[in-house]
């Protein structure tokens, strides 16, 4: 059979690498480097040849995005308006270093990967990722550290002076708690086959909870509860409130068929962000001596504060919640959000002293915490798929009447896989509502719900390993590709195409028809589609339980 | 069977039905107030002012008008397929955009237009929606027919995302006469404005009834002091609704292709058998779903007067709710549907709530879930398009 020179998998690898490469530049460059070598020695053969096959490409590739490195720091760098991260004394070090090290991930990969005994190659690679999960943030580090001078008694502030050089841990952070989604929808999607388009609205509702028992928002409110839970209380308390929801809906909805789900929870994810919007000023009332009342006074209840009789009306009321006629109570703080949210604390509770609290900006302690939860949920989904009920959710997808004949409550166990998908999208929010520490209604729009599908469905319904990758690959490109591939454009078009030409509207109307980051509905969109269309199974397949009885 | 004869069931569990009910309509009570549903106000309401009532019924009914249209849409491509086209909303989204841009064009950008302007802008509306929903069938749907239903709608919902990001972005060529102020032919996508999401106008067809002889309120007429008000653009769309829910009607039952239609929804394989091309009649569907889209758009755009690339979703959860509550797949029930759903949020609008409206429609739609899952009109898997 005659090989072809490179198969799929690394053909993308190095394609897109280098087009990540182009856009970010700099120490960058590294990091491109580094996954194309680690993608190139996961498809590599699994003998000596495929080794050194792996090393070789893996070098090729590792130049590759080593010269798009160059020619972002030589030349893209200087078109206007293009975030530089290189500085100019040290252009030749991150290239050098990127092909040394890009080579040497793949060979290191493709080397794990020839270890036949299965269950000493799945640990070696789990080793190689937490090895490269933990270095990952120093090196990130690296170009700040560097260019702030040598570190001596005169400079000892050596750290993160700009934003700018935390392009990476800033993006992984957000995108571990995408991930931490995308692995609740794969329950739900993956696991249980049912289409839920309103996923952002569990997110929401966690991260409300958050906000409003972790802040000082519910500390200044008229209630007897003047305190911040924290949170680690608070996260169970979210997830919990998540589950609920998702048994609210879920339960009515569930046993219809599969595609009526997929509307009311699109309907749903639409209600949310109005109800967090519309929740500032609740007032409740005894309903039925609110009816007596109001058929015969003239007083909206909502209103109290602009009305002239509302002492008489509060009176002959029964009044419940927000009775203080100038204020009522604040629910979710309405477009204004609530911030900021307290970050985790370890100890400072039960009388034991304060060990460590966590610092908004300070990136990589949260790094770590989040890494610790991704890694801590896909355990626990690990663990939950091979179960009783995981094992009834793959059955369920693959044949639903066998599963019902088989004795499988099919309603129950869907509703199942419904709740604990919120729970996780509920525990997400919390650890974002948290980190961000400022929640609004804007920030939970129908795109989150997109994005996280798009994830699930690029990665593989059903492969946790997949769903990961698909929300790194979606969240990288969402939040780091189509910004540079602006700017780049921007800056093209302004140096290149219109240097001669004063028409300033013309030049506002290419770049914002040629802004990338305004087509990422329509990528994610095409995402869904072509993935749909051509493989439906997503980059990683799930195993089905034919291939499990074959292994 | 002794023991079921000897012992009565318990009181408690005669009245915990009873009691279950209560218990929910006061749960009901009690939160929903803070979403306007304040009984006593909405009565006392209702009772000071009685016209509101009837004008708000006017209203909700020329609203229906719109909704009904779109929900042919949803549900004949229901009826047939058995599965929702989820880029339906944006497809009506983006003819609302043909209609506004033909207008435009038509009045040279002018903010004032004739009756013609509107009746003309249905023709390459429709045009626009049918090609769209017929494309979208042919190269996004028809592969996937024989997958499993999720990867369909999945593939709907990618479409509907693609469509809407079109719809952002055709905004942003309202930026283009700004460059060339100078050039003519391209005056008219002044209307889109300077910003992609914000609101786009239509020119104005009302105000074209207000000018000498003929006044705005259809009801001057007979009486010059009327306190009621019809518009002609209520008019307009009611009649339009009217008409193209007969027509469609026609169509279905007595064409060769209407005949077809139902055959295929019945039973796809058998139809096959008779010779019919089931493909293309799916794709005749679609075309017909899009076409009616296109002129739901130009309704919608003469009666509410804006669009924007947002007003997809609304519509389309309103026109899904209607064509589920009136049982899906059923023409009649459709348009039942949405006069239940336009008068809703109609009333809804004045008494309870506009901010909760959208709340209440979706409130609606899960309640119809739950009681009767098959629609006023629907039989269990009967009658379908």
């Amino acid at each position: 059979m005659k090989q072809k020179l490179l198969n799929n998998t690394e053909a993308i690898a190095i394609g897109f690498m280098a087009v990540l490469a182009l856009v970010t530049g700099g120490w960058n460059t590294i990091v491109c480097a580094v996954i194309a070598g680690l993608l190139i020695g996961l498809s590599a053969n699994q003998n000596r040849d495929g080794i050194i096959r792996a090393g070789v490409l893996g070098a090729i590739a590792s130049i590759i995005t080593a010269i798009m490195g160059y020619i972002f720091n030589s030349w893209v760098s200087t078109l206007p308006g293009v975030d530089n991260q290189a500085p100019d004394h040290l252009t030749a070090y991150p290239l050098i270093l990127a092909v040394v090290i890009g080579t040497i991930t793949s060979l290191v990969v493709a080397w794990i990967h020839s270890i036949h005994e299965e269950a000493r190659r799945k640990q070696a690679f789990l080793i190689f990722m937490v090895v490269c999960a933990v270095i990952f943030p120093f090196f990130d580090q690296c170009p700040t550290l560097a260019w702030n001078g040598p570190i001596s008694i005169a400079n000892p502030t050596v750290g993160c002076t700009t934003s700018k050089a935390l392009l990476w841990v800033n993006a992984v952070i957000v995108t571990m708690i995408f991930a931490l989604q995308a692995l609740g929808l794969n329950i739900v999607a993956g696991y249980a086959g049912l289409l839920d388009l309103g996923y952002v609205a569990f997110f929401a509702i966690g991260a409300y909870t958050m906000g409003f028992l972790n802040s000082d928002h519910l500390v200044a409110q008229d209630t007897f509860l003047k305190t911040q839970f924290g949170f680690w209380l608070v996260v169970w308390g979210s997830a919990a409130a998540a589950a609920f929801f998702g048994l609210l809906l879920g339960a009515p909805t569930l046993p219809l068929r599969g595609d009526y789900l997929a509307i009311v929870t699109l309907g749903f994810g639409e209600i949310i962000p109005i109800a967090a919007k519309n929740l500032a000023e609740v007032r409740i009332f005894e309903p039925i001596s609110l009816f007596i009342n109001q058929l015969f006074s003239k007083a909206d209840a909502q209103s109290l504060d602009r009305m002239q009789n509302a002492e008489a009306f509060l009176k002959n009321t029964l009044c419940l919640v927000g009775c203080d006629p100038t204020r009522p109570f604040d629910f979710t703080a309405g477009t204004k959000g609530i911030s900021p949210i307290s970050p985790p604390v370890f100890g400072n509770i039960l009388g034991i002293p304060k060990i460590y609290a966590f610092v908004n900006g300070d990136y990589i302690p949260w790094y770590f915490l989040a890494l610790v939860l991704l890694a801590g949920s896909a355990f626990f989904i690990f663990r939950l798929r091979d179960s009783r009920v995981g094992r009834a959710w793959v059955s369920m997808r693959e044949d639903e009447l066998a599963a019902n004949a088989m004795g499988i409550d099919i309603v129950h166990t869907k509703l199942l896989a419904f709740i604990i998908g919120a729970m996780f999208s509920g525990f997400a929010g919390a650890f974002y509502a948290s980190y961000v520490s400022f929640i609004e209604p804007g920030s939970f729009a129908f795109d989150i719900s997109v994005t996280v599908l798009a994830m699930v469905i690029l990665g593989g319904t059903g492969n946790i390993t997949g769903v990961i990758l698909g929300a790194f690959i979606t969240r990288v490109v969402d939040l780091v590709v189509l910004e540079r591939l602006k700017q780049l454009i921007n800056g093209i078009t302004e140096k290149v195409f219109f240097s001669g030409i004063d028409n300033p509207a013309l030049v506002q109307f290419v770049q914002s028809i040629a802004d990338a980051t305004a087509y990422k509905v329509m990528l994610f969109g095409l995402i869904l589609v072509v993935m749909m269309k051509v493989r439906p199974q997503g980059l990683i397949p799930a195993e089905t339980a034919a291939q499990k009885r074959k292994a | 069977m002794e023991r079921a004869l000897n012992s009565p069931v318990p009181l408690s569990k005669r009245f915990w039905p009873v009691f279950r009910t209560i218990a929910i309509v006061y749960v009901i009570l009690l939160l929903g107030q803070q979403a306007g549903l304040e009984p006593g106000r909405i009565v006392r309401e209702m009772t000071d002012n009685p016209v509101i009532i009837v004008q708000q019924l006017i209203v909700g009914l020329a609203n229906a008008a719109i909704i009904t249209i779109v929900a042919l849409g949803y549900t004949m491509v229901y009826g047939i397929v058995e599965s929702i086209n989820f880029a339906h909303s944006s497809v009506f989204m983006l003819t609302t955009f043909v209609a506004l841009l033909t207008m435009s064009w038509l009045v040279n950008a002018e903010t004032k237009a004739p009756l013609w302007v509107a009746i003309v802008a249905f023709i390459p509306a429709m045009a626009a929606g049918g090609l769209i929903n017929g494309l979208v069938e042919r190269y996004a749907y028809r592969s996937l027919r024989k997958n499993a239903k999720i990867v369909g709608l999945i593939a709907g919902l990618g479409m509907d995302f693609v469509l809407q990001n079109i719809g952002l972005q055709i905004g942003a060529f309202g930026k283009l006469p700004n460059a060339y102020p100078n050039v003519e032919g391209i005056k008219f996508l002044k209307i889109l404005g300077n910003q992609n999401a914000s609101p786009k106008s239509f020119p104005a067809v009302n105000e074209f009834f207000s000018g000498p002889g003929i006044p705005v309120n259809v009801l001057e007429f007979i009486d010059p002091h009327a306190t009621l008000r019809i518009t002609p653009a209520d008019l307009l769309v009611i009649i339009t609704a009217v008409v193209l829910v007969f027509a469609l009607n026609w169509f279905v039952k007595n064409t060769r292709s209407g005949k077809a239609m139902r055959a295929v929804a019945q039973n796809p394989a058998a139809a096959s058998m008779m010779g019919i091309d089931v493909d293309r009649i799916i794709n005749l569907t679609y075309v017909i779903g899009g076409a009616l889209a296109g002129a739901a758009a130009v309704m919608f755009g003469v009666y509410n007067g804006t669009t924007s690339s947002s007003i997809g979703a609304t519509t389309g959860l309103n026109s899904f709710t209607a064509a589920v509550l009136g049982g899906v797949g059923n023409i009649q029930g459709a348009a039942l549907g949405a006069v239940f759903i336009g008068l809703l949020s109609s009333l809804s609008d004045q008494f309870i709530s506009s901010r909760w409206t959208n709340a209440w429609v979706f409130m609606t739609l899960v309640l119809v879930m739950l009681i009767k899952p098959t629609g006023i009109l629907g039989t269990e898997g009967g009658e379908k398009a």
